[in-house]
C-alpha cells in the first residue's frame, strides 16, 4: 500500500473544518472521511498483481555507450490501470528514467523503455518490477514487487581501439600490402616481382636475375598462422588501481588490442583469464567474430581476492597449443614474491615459448620518486625508489631469461604492448 | 504490436520470459507474509503487553510520592500510622479537599470522627481554616493538626499560638513530654528529627506552638511541639514527621499519633491540595488562554504529519544492492612503506635505496650498462660532472644519514647530481 501527495494535501485540508469545529466529533469525522477515501481508492484500484512483465535486455553495450531495456507490461485485470511502474536496476547500471508514469487501460499492454547509462563494466543486474496502481481518486495505491531478473552485460570500453589504425598500418607494411617493401620483414619467402628503383639491392635474387632479362628482387612476409596466447591475471594484484581504473582494465585493453591486431596479422589468437581458476577462455580458432566473443569473454571478470597460481600457467598453455607460441603474460611485476611466481613461471615458458611480459607501471611512483622537499617527501621518495629498483631487478631478470618486458603507464601499455608484438614479428621470432 | 493486444483470461499459463508476482492463492500469501513479518509483529504485540501491563499496576496499585500520604510506603510517606489504625478498627479515609473533609465530617455523625489536617504549601486561607474548625466542633470531632502555618492555628483554636520554629540544637535529640496531657505523657518522649521531603515549603525545621497545654518543649523553652486548647478538641503537632514511616518507630512518636488519631473510629486524614485554593485566585491557565481549536488542530497536524511521512517514506519496492569490487589504491604499498621508514626512523635503509636507484640511472646515463660496478659510475660521473671523485664517492656509495635532515640533505643532493649528469 502506499498513499500520494494528493491525499496527503487533503489531509490537511481537514485542518480548516476541525479549526472550524473544535470538538472531538469533527475531529473524528474528519478521520472517518480520510479512512474511507483510502479504503475507496484501494478497493478500486486494479491490482497490481495481475500485471504480466516481458523484459527485453540489450545483449551487450560497451561502456560509456547507454542503451535502452525495454519492459512489456500486460494488465490482465479488468479495471484499467494507473500508476507508477520502477525497474529495480543496481546503481550502476545508471538506469536514467528507472520510475515511469504508468497507464494501461483493462486487459492490455504497455512498453516501458527505460534507458540506461552503465557506469560499470560487467554483469549489472535487475532485480525486479514493482508496480504502484493507484485508485480512481489517486489517492491510494496497492503495491506489488514482482520478481523479473535480468542481465545487462556491459563490454570494456576499448579505448585502445584509437591505436588500431596506425599499428595496423605497421602490420601492412610488414606483409607487403603496403606500397613499400622493406628487406628483412619477415622470414617467409613471398615471391619474386621486377625491380624497381628504390627497392632495396641487397634484395635482389641474383639466380633468378640471371634466368631473365630483367633485374628480378625477392620479396618477403611475415609468417602467418603463429600462435599467440595472451595469458591475462585476474588475481589480487589486478584489484590494484592506477591512474583511474583498476590494473585490470588496463590489462584488459591491452589484450583486446593485441587480439585485434594479431588476428588481423593473421596469427591465431587464445586468451586465457586465470589466477587459480580459469575464468575465461577465448579462442580465435573457432569461426566466427574474434573480438566480439572476446569481449563478451572479458566483460564479466573482476580480480579475485587470491594468488596467482603460477605453477598451473605452463598446464594452461599447453592446453591451448602444443606447438611453439608467443605467450603474453599481463601480470605484475610487484606481486609479493616474484622469485617463487613469475619468475619461475617465465624460466619454464621460455623453454619452449616467445615470453612477454607486460605490467602497469604506476605513474605516481614516478612523481612520488621527484618530490624530495620534506621529510615525509623524501621518505617517499625513498619508497617509491625501492619499488622501482625492485622493478628494475626482476625486469633484469626477466630480460635475462630471454622474455620481453613491457612496463608501460596505463595509457601507454595497450600501444607498446602492441609495438612489441609488431617488433617480435618483424624480426620473425613468432 | 502496433495496436493494444487483447490478452485472453486464461490463456496466461507459464510462458517463457513472462513474470508474473508469485504467492499463489490468499491464504498462502498469509502464510508468507506471516512468516516475514510474524516475528515483528509478535514482538511489538509483546512489548505493547508489557507497558499496558506496567502502566495498569503502576496505576491500580494506589501508589503515591507524596509526603504523608496514606498510600505512600516510602520513608517520607504515613502508610505505616494508617495501616496500623486499620487494623486497630479506625476506618482511615483520605481527603484532599476541604469541601470533601466536611462532607465526610458531617457524614459520620457526632463525636465519631478524627480529622488530620497537613497543609505543607500553605494553601488554606485563615477563613477556610475557621470552616474547618467551626465544623469539626459543631460535630463533635478531634483536630489535629500536622505544623499549621501561624494564621491558620489562630482560626483553628484561638487558644494556641505558633511561636515560631525550632532552634536546630533543639531539633536533634528526643523531647520529653513535660506537661500533663495524657497523650503527651504516654508517649513519654517524642523524636523530632526532621524526614526529608516533609515540612512545610521553604520551611523544613519543626515549628513551636503555644497553647492551654503545651508540651514537648525543647529545653530552656515555653513554646513546645505539641500544643492543645483547654478542651482537648483541637491539638497541634509541630513535627509532622511524627506520624511519617521513617519516625513513626522511634521514641514514643507512636503512641502519640496512636492516641491522637486513633481515639475516634473514624479518621479524616485531610491533605490540603490546590483544590482548595478558590477559583476565582487561581491565575488564568494556558489551556484557558489559547483558543479551542488549537489543541484539536495540533493533534490533526500531527497526524498529517505522519501521513506525510508515510507518502515520502514509502519506496518504490526493495532497495537494489551494489556489488562493489575490490579496488585498491596501488601506491598505498609505497605510502605504508615510507610511514614504515619514517616511524623507525630508518634513514640508512632510505638512503641506501635513494642511492642505489641514482646509481643504476647514472650508470644508464653515462652508458656503463646495467651491471657497472658502482665505483666505475662514480668516476665516470666525476669525469662527467668536473666533481671531485672522494665527494661522489661519499654521496653515492658511503654516506649514511643519522638524521632526517641529512637524509633530506642526501636526498637534495642525489636529485641535483641527477639534474647535473642528464643528457641535454
Amino acid at each position: 500500500m502506499a498513499i500520494s501527495g494528493r491525499f496527503f494535501l487533503l489531509a490537511l485540508l481537514a485542518v480548516v473544518p476541525v479549526i472550524a469545529a473544535p470538538n472531538a466529533a469533527t475531529w473524528l469525522v474528519a478521520l472517518a472521511v480520510l479512512l474511507a477515501v483510502l479504503a475507496v481508492d484501494l478497493a478500486l484500484a486494479a491490482s497490481p498483481r495481475r500485471v504480466a512483465v516481458r523484459r527485453t535486455v540489450p545483449t551487450g553495450v560497451r561502456l560509456t555507450e547507454s542503451t535502452t531495456a525495454v519492459l512489456r507490461l500486460a494488465n490482465e485485470s479488468s479495471r484499467p490501470l494507473r500508476g507508477q511502474v520502477r525497474d529495480g536496476w543496481q546503481p550502476s547500471a545508471g538506469a536514467v528514467n528507472a520510475l515511469q508514469a504508468l497507464r494501461i487501460p483493462a486487459g492490455e499492454r504497455a512498453v516501458v523503455r527505460v534507458a540506461l547509462e552503465p557506469v560499470r563494466r560487467g554483469d549489472l543486474r535487475t532485480e525486479h518490477v514493482t508496480i504502484r496502481s493507484f485508485g480512481p481518486l489517486g489517492m491510494a495505491a496497492r503495491q506489488k514487487t514482482i520478481t523479473a531478473p535480468g542481465t545487462l552485460r556491459v563490454l570494456p570500453p576499448f579505448h585502445a581501439k584509437r591505436h588500431l589504425p596506425s599499428k595496423l598500418r605497421k602490420l601492412r607494411e610488414l606483409d607487403g600490402r603496403a606500397a613499400v617493401q622493406i628487406r628483412g620483414a619477415g622470414t617467409e619467402f613471398d615471391s619474386l616481382r621486377d625491380y624497381v628503383r628504390g627497392d632495396d639491392v641487397r634484395s635482389i635474387d641474383w639466380r633468378a636475375t640471371a634466368r631473365r632479362r630483367e633485374v628480378v628482387v625477392r620479396t618477403w612476409r611475415p609468417e602467418r598462422d603463429r600462435r599467440v596466447v595472451i595469458v591475462l591475471d585476474t588475481s589480487r594484484t589486478s584489484a590494484a588501481r592506477i591512474g583511474d581504473e583498476p590494473r585490470l582494465d588496463t590489462g584488459i585493453e591491452a589484450s583486446l588490442l593485441l587480439a585485434v591486431l594479431a588476428e588481423r596479422g593473421g596469427d591465431r589468437v587464445s586468451l586465457i583469464a586465470y589466477d587459480r581458476r580459469v575464468r575465461a577462455r577465448v579462442s580465435s580458432a573457432g569461426k566466427g567474430n574474434m573480438l566480439g566473443a572476446m569481449v563478451q569473454g572479458l566483460a564479466p571478470l573482476q580480480p579475485e581476492l587470491i594468488e596467482l597460481d603460477t605453477a598451473g600457467v605452463p598446464g594452461q598453455v599447453r592446453a591451448v597449443t602444443a606447438h611453439r607460441a608467443l605467450v603474453v603474460l599481463v601480470t605484475s611485476l610487484d606481486a609479493g614474491a616474484p622469485e617463487e611466481g613469475l619468475i619461475p613461471l617465465v624460466a619454464r615458458l621460455a623453454q619452449k615459448h616467445v615470453v612477454v611480459v607486460a605490467s602497469v607501471r604506476d605513474p605516481a611512483l614516478d612523481e612520488d620518486r621527484l618530490e624530495r622537499s620534506t621529510a615525509a617527501l623524501a621518505y617517499r621518495a625513498a619508497a617509491a625508489e625501492h619499488a622501482l629498483n625492485r622493478r628494475a631487478a626482476i625486469t633484469a631478470v626477466l630480460k635475462q631469461l630471454g622474455a620481453e618486458v613491457v612496463d608501460a603507464p596505463p595509457h601507454g601499455l595497450p600501444p607498446e604492448l602492441a609495438d612489441t608484438y609488431i617488433r617480435l614479428k618483424a624480426a620473425g621470432r613468432l | 504490436m502496433n495496436a493494444p493486444v487483447r490478452t485472453s483470461g486464461g490463456a496466461a499459463a507459464a510462458e517463457a520470459g513472462v513474470f508474473r508476482a508469485g504467492g499463489g492463492t490468499g491464504p498462502e500469501r498469509a502464510g508468507a507474509w506471516w512468516r516475514k513479518h510474524g516475528l515483528w509483529v509478535v514482538a511489538g504485540a509483546a512489548l505493547a503487553a508489557v507497558t499496558v501491563a506496567g502502566l495498569l499496576a503502576a496505576s491500580l496499585g494506589g501508589r503515591s510520592t507524596q509526603p504523608l500520604s496514606i498510600t505512600n510506603p516510602a520513608p517520607d510517606g504515613a502508610q505505616a500510622a494508617a495501616s496500623v489504625l486499620r487494623g486497630q478498627g479506625v476506618t482511615v479515609t483520605a481527603t484532599d479537599s476541604l469541601e470533601s473533609t466536611l462532607k465526610a465530617l458531617s457524614a459520620n455523625g457526632t463525636g465519631a470522627t478524627t480529622v488530620l489536617v497537613y497543609d505543607p504549601m500553605s494553601l488554606l486561607q485563615p477563613g477556610q481554616a475557621a470552616r474547618l474548625a467551626g465544623s469539626a466542633q459543631k460535630s463533635g470531632a478531634a483536630l489535629v493538626a500536622l505544623a499549621p502555618g501561624p494564621l491558620a492555628v489562630q482560626k483553628l483554636s484561638p487558644e494556641i499560638s505558633a511561636a515560631g520554629t525550632a532552634p536546630a540544637a533543639a531539633a536533634g535529640s528526643p523531647v520529653a513530654a513535660g506537661c500533663s496531657n495524657p497523650d503527651a505523657v504516654a508517649a513519654g518522649a517524642l523524636d523530632v528529627r526532621r524526614v526529608d521531603g516533609i515540612g512545610a515549603a521553604g520551611n523544613p525545621s519543626p515549628l513551636l506552638y503555644r497553647g492551654a497545654v503545651t508540651c514537648f518543649a525543647p529545653a530552656g523553652g515555653t513554646a513546645g511541639f505539641m500544643a492543645a486548647d483547654s478542651s482537648g478538641g483541637v491539638t497541634v503537632v509541630g513535627t509532622p514527621a511524627v506520624v511519617s514511616n521513617e519516625r513513626l518507630a522511634s521514641q514514643g512518636n507512636a503512641a502519640l499519633a496512636f492516641r491522637l488519631l486513633g481515639s475516634r473510629p473514624h479518621l479524616l486524614w485531610y491533605t490540603a491540595s490546590l483544590k482548595d485554593v478558590p477559583a476565582a485566585s487561581h491565575p488564568p491557565t494556558l489551556a484557558e488562554l489559547t483558543p479551542r481549536w488549537i489543541f484539536p488542530a495540533s493533534a490533526w497536524l500531527l497526524l498529517v504529519a505522519v501521513i506525510g511521512m508515510l507518502w515520502r517514506g514509502r519506496r518504490h519496492g526493495p532497495l537494489v544492492a551494489e556489488p562493489l569490487p575490490v579496488v585498491v589504491k596501488a601506491s598505498e604499498t609505497v605510502a605504508g612503506r615510507a610511514r614504515m621508514y619514517q616511524d623507525a626512523h630508518a634513514q640508512d635503509t632510505a638512503a641506501a635505496a635513494l642511492q642505489r636507484a641514482t646509481l643504476t640511472r647514472l650508470a644508464q646515463r653515462l652508458r656503463l650498462g646495467s651491471n657497472a660496478d658502482p665505483s666505475a659510475v662514480v668516476e665516470a660521473a666525476a669525469a662527467h660532472t668536473g666533481r671531485p671523485e672522494q665527494q661522489l664517492e661519499a654521496l653515492l656509495l658511503t654516506d649514511i644519514p643519522f638524521n632526517d635532515k641529512q637524509l633530506l640533505t642526501m636526498a637534495a643532493q642525489l636529485a641535483a647530481l641527477e639534474e647535473e649528469v642528464a643528457p641535454r
